[in-house]
């Protein structure tokens, strides 16, 4: 392999490692809407209809419900259905909204997610809206969301994680033991 | 095509981590193995690089296919995933004989001052020698696999993210362990005998078979979690779990039964040197003496060669042109022309008006991202140095810039003011004072550079130069000549005094004893002017000249200039104190005082917290920290000098928090800019951007990764300046002992500052010059 072709391959690396790694950087976090706990799983109408409910245990916050509809004979995967989740809260304190689920916020594409902000901790009353050539079905439920998750336990990794890099710095500088390098000064 | 599999391959998880990681390692790789092969081609064939990049790509398909999101619906995917981990990935990983090229791969400094020390300590070596060793590494992968597919581990595994990833990462690393002696990669220098390899594989076959049996037989359902999910393949559960068991009998049989053929092959056949254990005497010398593991160069090699961003296809071509810099000036001129007009002329309120959006917003958000990326780019693109020239056709610019002057402190009142003003007027919510503030700093550069010499109003007065000046120090990137040498030749020195209309340097920096971004605008000029091309803006270490204190041409040591280093402190709180001024907390508190005074205006409070937060708590905790270090380190000089020679490891945290906070509004609020446009061409009769979609003039929908990106702009700060403070101390004290020492209270400051910066970013904050949505 001649020199220039080296330096081209290596141009080629670079390229593609910081096209990579910027395309990584600036691409948007998709919503896992692929699952989580079963909440639920039964035939209503001409459907099979099973809810996921995400995070575990559940709580109030940035929320996952993905549906997952079958064919309630065949349960052959239903993807053409309209899938819309309705809450409402037991206490009256806030209205009622809903939420279309789309395969697009899924991860596993055989399910129909809806990702979305739930204002409150307590008890729901939820619904499940399935509209489909073979008709409409509606499956209640109820849920009950814990308070909002605390900050610091969901994100103490990216606080901590500096404290080991700090404590393999000091083992490197006592096994190494050697003069640090000099600088331009 | 049937809708499952359809689904099946439709479904990509996106895990950027992963895929960084990968990329990152496959690019090190890369890297390692062109210049390896350059040397030794038959060492190094194309069959390596393909068995190195087929590990990371079985990795990424098990962890980044669709196999992760349908591994909780069906077992045998599970299954799949984790043979792609165990047996697939670990030996292809081991025959891209990683070791050489990964760390020949690595930038040079990392190398050679990080990596290959660590590999020289002999403790490390025989650690990994003894876990890799077939007697050590068999119980260990042996006991992970069981381990983790025992019913309470499996299903925490499949009920919980943290455990999945847990038994991920245990599946990958023991296998690693496990394939290590089959495979027995360069330069590794086994003691026991090739025979031993045959009853190794095995008993991992057999342990497999026993395994995938019980899988394979059982008659009820070993994973609780698989009889919950919907069945989508017309399978049972359990004879999914079946499907599993043969899964992972037969193709995981072959994989250990292939090697054991292969080597048998190799043995009988007389192949003997191929696989042949060293005798112990060799084994006990220092494993190899490989001139990759040698020594450390002087570290100023590192800075003749690199990156050189004018070197670069098209970008680089663009900034080498002459007039780049009035090609990127112009159209920020011509903005800050709009913006001027909007904020004299358009609606008061800040989120519809171009001078609330504009400057606080976006201009901010740009200047503290092209710092992270590049450099001093603001100063490069600054619209309010391009009345310069016109300025010095009209008046002479004779006089000197007065010599007592010729410092920061004025810069620092300047700073000081500002950032009081910012909160005490709510200049980011008043369209009109930014409209006046841009046109009076268009005055003052104007009536500055037209009667003093040089880029006075840029080198001593601009808070925003200092603040460029200070936060670029930490940047990729160093306006530097190429080749030392052929400075040394050049008698003309036109990088400082011009040719032909093209001015030198006007901040008084001579090329070849610059060191650093201090005082450099980024202008170029030096660029142009220089008649061997022998300037460059080239990729330095970041931080590097915060802790090497050479004499600078036009700025001279910095621990010979407290005013930089007050600068420094002023801009660090001023990171803190800016950001924490926004948070729910802080301003309830400052209502709270507020209210205890007695005072209807809010002006006192502020002024009292930026009092506070600016100048007299810096000065009590800065005093005692430089005091403390002072004297448990036995530092030479006063209390004074201290804090001017260790201020300087603050830098990257307040760095830190400027690009957290600003990123933060810029990141959620960046659409701001589409309604008020549309509202400002409106206004001035234009329909091509249709009506204003105020629904856009408020903060995105972000999620949770924007606090987690704070997070970590703020640890990079944090190691940064642990690491900074550590070389300066290190430079300061007589003894190592004694540098940790002096460290300790500087260590102390700065993680106090990263547990403030935290604090901040986990509370509510302001959205300013946003519409808050109500609906």
């Amino acid at each position: 392999m001649s020199g220039q072709e080296t330096t081209l391959g290596h141009r080629m690396i670079k390229l593609g490692l910081a096209l990579g790694l910027l395309m990584v950087a600036t691409r948007g976090e998709m919503a896992r809407g692929d699952g989580g706990t079963v909440r639920l799983s039964r035939s209503e109408g001409k459907y099979q209809v099973t809810v996921f409910t995400a995070p575990t245990p559940f709580r109030a916050g940035v929320v996952d419900i993905s549906v997952l509809v079958q064919d309630a004979t065949t349960r052959a995967p239903v993807s053409d259905a309209r899938v819309t989740v309705e809450l409402r809260p037991r206490d009256r304190s806030t209205g009622s909204f809903r939420h279309v689920a789309t395969a697009d916020a899924a991860t596993n594409k055989l399910f129909q997610a809806a990702v979305f902000e739930l204002p409150a901790p307590g008890l729901w009353d939820a619904e499940v809206i399935v509209e489909g050539k073979q008709g409409e079905s509606r499956l209640p439920f109820e849920l009950t969301a814990a308070a909002r998750a605390p900050q610091l336990p969901a994100i103490w990794l990216w606080i901590a994680w500096p404290v080991p890099v700090i404590l393999l710095f000091g083992i490197h500088q006592l096994l190494v033991g050697r003069k640090v390098p000099t600088t331009l000064s | 095509m049937d809708p499952t599999l359809d689904a099946f391959f439709r479904s990509w998880p996106y895990d950027p981590w992963l895929l960084a990681g990968l990329l990152l390692l496959g690019g090190i790789y890369c890297r390692g193995w062109f210049i390896l092969r350059r040397r030794e081609p038959r060492r190094w064939p194309s069959g390596r690089l393909t068995a190195f990049l087929g590990a990371l790509t079985a990795i990424f398909v098990a962890l980044a296919s669709p196999l992760e999101p349908f591994a909780s619906l069906l077992l045998q995917v599970h299954m799949a995933q984790h043979l792609l981990l165990t047996m697939v990935a670990p030996p292809l990983f081991w025959l891209g004989q990683p070791m050489v090229p990964l760390l020949r791969g690595l930038p040079e400094p990392v190398r050679t001052y990080w990596a290959a020390p660590l590999l020289r300590v002999r403790p490390l070596r025989r650690g990994f020698r003894g876990l890799t060793h077939p007697l050590v590494a068999l119980p260990v992968f042996v006991g992970s696999t069981w381990l983790w597919h025992t019913s309470a581990l499996y299903e925490a595994a499949l009920r919980s993210t943290g455990w999945h990833y847990v038994q991920h990462a245990s599946f990958l690393s023991t296998a690693l362990l496990f394939w290590f002696p089959v495979v027995r990669p360069y330069p590794s220098r086994p003691r026991w005998s090739p025979w031993l390899i045959f009853p190794y594989l095995i008993l991992a076959d057999v342990q497999n078979t026993i395994l995938s049996a019980l899988l394979t037989f059982s008659d009820r359902l070993l994973y609780a979690p698989y009889a919950e999910v919907p069945r989508i393949s017309g399978l049972s559960a359990l004879d999914d779990q079946s499907a599993a068991g043969v899964l992972m009998w037969v193709p995981g049989s072959l994989v250990y039964l292939l090697p054991f053929f292969v080597m048998a092959v190799r043995l009988l056949y007389g192949e003997v040197k191929a696989v042949q254990a060293v005798r112990p005497s060799a084994a006990k010398r220092p494993l190899p003496s490989l001139p990759i593991l040698a020594d450390a160069p002087a570290m100023d090699r590192f800075h003749r060669a690199g990156f050189d961003l004018f070197r670069t296809p098209g970008l680089g071509r663009f900034l080498r042109w002459r007039h780049a810099r009035l090609a990127l000036q112009l159209p920020l001129g011509l903005l800050a022309g709009v913006l001027i007009v909007d904020g004299l002329r358009g609606p008061p309120v800040a989120a519809m008006n171009l001078a609330g959006v504009l400057p606080w917003i976006h201009w901010r958000g740009v200047v503290i991202l092209g710092l992270f990326a590049a450099g001093n780019v603001s100063c490069m693109a600054c619209p309010f140095t391009l009345p310069r020239s016109l300025a010095r056709r009209w008046f002479p610019a004779r006089y000197d810039w007065p010599r007592r002057l010729r410092s920061k402190w004025l810069a620092i009142v300047f700073i000081v003011i500002f950032l009081w003003a910012y909160d005490a007027f709510s200049l980011w919510d008043s369209p009109r004072w930014t409209a006046w503030i841009a046109l009076g700093y268009f005055v003052v550069a104007f009536a500055i550079d037209g009667l003093f010499q040089g880029a006075s109003f840029c080198k001593y007065l601009c808070p925003i130069g200092q603040f460029n000046f200070v936060q670029s120090l930490v940047s990729p990137l160093e306006v530097k000549v190429r080749d030392p040498n052929a400075c040394s030749s050049c008698r003309t020195h036109e990088c400082i005094r011009g040719r032909d209309g093209i001015a030198g340097c006007e901040m008084g920096l001579f090329l070849p004893r610059k060191s650093g971004n201090m005082d450099c605008t980024f202008c170029l000029d030096c660029v142009h002017a220089c008649p061997h091309e022998n300037v460059g803006l080239l990729g330095v270490l970041p931080g590097n000249e915060l802790w090497s204190d050479p004499a600078r041409s036009g700025v001279g040591r910095f621990q010979k200039r407290p005013d930089l280093a007050i600068l420094i402190l002023v801009l660090v709180f001023g990171a803190f104190a800016n950001a924490a001024g926004m948070v729910r907390p802080v301003v309830e508190w400052q209502y709270g005082l507020q209210s205890l005074l007695g005072s209807r205006s809010s002006l006192w409070v502020t002024s009292l917290y930026y009092g506070v937060a600016l100048i007299v708590g810096p000065a009590l905790v800065v005093g005692a920290t430089a005091s403390l270090s002072r004297w448990w380190g036995r530092l030479s000089g006063n209390g004074f000098d201290a804090t001017t020679r260790f201020s300087y490891c603050l830098v990257p945290l307040g760095f830190g928090m400027w690009l957290a906070h600003y990123s933060f509004h810029f990141l959620t609020s960046y659409e701001t800019v589409i309604p008020t446009m549309q509202r400002f061409a409106e206004d001035l009769g234009w329909t091509l951007f249709g009506k204003p979609q105020w629904g856009r003039a408020c903060c995105q929908f972000v999620g949770e990764w924007l606090p987690r990106l704070e997070i970590l702009f703020l640890d990079l700060g944090l190691l940064l300046s642990l690491y900074t403070g550590y070389r300066i101390a290190l430079r300061s004290a007589v003894r190592r002992s004694r540098a940790v020492l002096a460290l300790v209270p500087w260590a102390m400051l700065i993680a106090l500052l990263f547990v403030a910066g935290v604090w901040i970013v986990l509370q509510p904050m302001q959205m300013r010059g946003t519409l808050l949505r109500t609906g």
